[in-house]
């Protein structure tokens, strides 16, 4: 049997959570499933940018523990949005395969530059990431409140909104972390300090631009 | 096509909202439809006559029947609507042999389950599959047909436990409707006792596309081993420089 299903040998678990509310609009499907595909896909990215900084820079020891920190918590963030994305029946982004590469290179090369090139990764990454996620928040604040409850008829947010946004405001608040990490350890000594952090942010639109399509 | 098939299809889930159903039986044209498919396909066939003998059956006037159909779906063909109703109904029995997929050891032998199941559900119309085939794959109708058959890759990767995450999202669907394809094809032919060569051509393809996931699989682990070695050179050159 393949690798690929031997990993996922355990039994499919059975749902007994029963629904509350109604079914969403196709238009509110439509953004929750843009939502966990862009947020998975970045989150691969963020894994991937950290795997290969780690390879760069991780002889030396002042950097190993706090690249291993961030490391470890891009991890969680990445499993958390696969659970979600196989859980609500999300499609991955097609485009892993490039997104993988991509990020991997991307934390290579800065981190090839020297410990500034890569916390100005991390905070040229982060910047944009922070700002998205707080986009999300906001649209799911204003755009779920309409929906009935099953019992009483009533419209009101469904704890499945409730948690991603829960979910969400988590993973900004460390994001925003690693940028103030990224500041404290230098990022703003990179030269080319402009060009690296205006690239990389600009790569970073254009990726989640693209990620919330296809 | 390509891309409209894959940006349309949406089988969001959640646990907190209600599912939408495959087929709403509260609609009129749904009913008629499930009385032609179950009473008048399987001598009949996938054709006009089944549905205006359901109508009959149901007390409704044959003769409103274009009326009642052109309003309301895209086909406009009430052949294909037949058909469509024939692959929605049984994607949508496959609901109710979850519970016993789920007894299966591992993943693989759950798709191989659920597979032979839906194949076998064929067998009261097959003499009229091939029919049913040549609607499904004419231009107009293709874009439908392709979609009903990626969600039934979609329903069965999903109740078999599917956990994928990357690119192999993609290759275990395009490969399990590939697998359904090539297996309804050859049941065309099959005389064999409960369809046991269709059974067993179908376990050969799925052996196959085993083998394929194993192989990418080796290939994402060799290629990351080589960048790491890749790495070490390099820094080893530069601490040496
Ligand atoms: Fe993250
Ligand atoms: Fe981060």
């Amino acid at each position: 049997m393949s690798l690929i299903l031997k990993r996922l040998q355990s039994t499919v678990a059975e749902t007994v959570i029963k629904p509350t509310h109604k079914a969403l609009s196709p238009a509110q499907q439509a953004y929750l499933e843009r939502v966990i595909r862009v947020d998975q896909a970045g989150e691969l990215g963020a894994n991937l940018i950290y795997a290969g900084q780690y390879m760069a820079l991780s002889h030396k020891p002042e950097l190993k523990p706090i690249l291993k920190h961030m490391w470890d918590q891009e991890i969680h963030h990445h499993n958390t949005f696969n659970n979600l994305q196989v859980e609500h029946r999300v499609r991955p982004s097609i485009l892993t395969p490039i997104w993988k590469v991509g990020a991997f290179g991307m934390g290579l090369a800065t981190g090839l530059l020297g410990k500034e090139g890569a916390m100005a990764c991390t905070e040229a990454v982060e910047t944009v990431i922070g700002g998205h996620y707080n986009q999300q928040l906001r649209v799911l604040s204003n755009n779920y409140g309409d929906v009935e409850e099953i019992e009483t008829g009533k419209p009101s947010v469904s704890k499945q909104v409730t948690d991603l946004q829960a979910q969400i405001s988590e993973f900004r608040d460390e994001e925003l972390e690693h940028l103030n990490t990224a500041v404290q350890n230098d990022s703003h000594e990179a030269r080319p300090y402009w060009l690296i952090t205006e690239t990389i942010k600009l790569t970073c639109k254009a990726a989640v631009w693209t990620a919330e399509r296809v | 096509m390509f891309k409209r098939s894959i940006q349309q299809i949406r089988n969001f889930h959640s646990v907190y909202h209600a599912d939408v159903p495959i087929l709403d039986s509260s609609k009129l044209e749904v009913k008629l439809l499930s009385k032609a498919y179950t009473d008048h396909v399987p001598k009949l066939g996938f054709n006009e006559k089944s549905v205006y003998e359901a109508a009959k059956d149901l007390k409704l006037n044959p003769n409103n029947l274009n009326g009642l159909f052109q309003f309301t779906t895209p086909s406009k063909n009430l052949s294909m609507e037949l058909v469509l109703y024939h692959l929605r109904a049984n994607r949508a029995k496959l609901v109710g042999y979850r519970t016993e997929a789920n007894n299966l050891a591992n993943e693989s032998d759950r798709i191989r389950f659920l597979l032979k199941k839906r194949l076998l559900d064929n067998s009261p119309v097959v003499s009229h599959l091939g029919k049913a085939l040549g609607l499904m794959v004419m231009p107009s109708n293709l874009g439908c047909s392709l979609d009903e058959l990626h969600k039934l890759s979609d329903d069965i990767s999903f109740y078999s436990g599917d956990r994928s995450n990357d690119f192999a999202w993609y290759s275990k669907r395009f490969s399990l409707s590939g697998v359904f394809v090539q297996s309804e094809l050859f049941m065309l032919n099959d005389k064999s006792d409960g369809f046991e060569h269709t059974i067993e051509f179908m376990n050969d393809r799925v052996d196959e596309v085993d083998k394929l996931a194993y192989a990418y699989n080796s290939f994402e682990e060799w290629a990351i081993f080589n960048a790491h070695s890749t790495v070490n050179l390099i820094k080893s050159q530069i601490a040496r420089g």
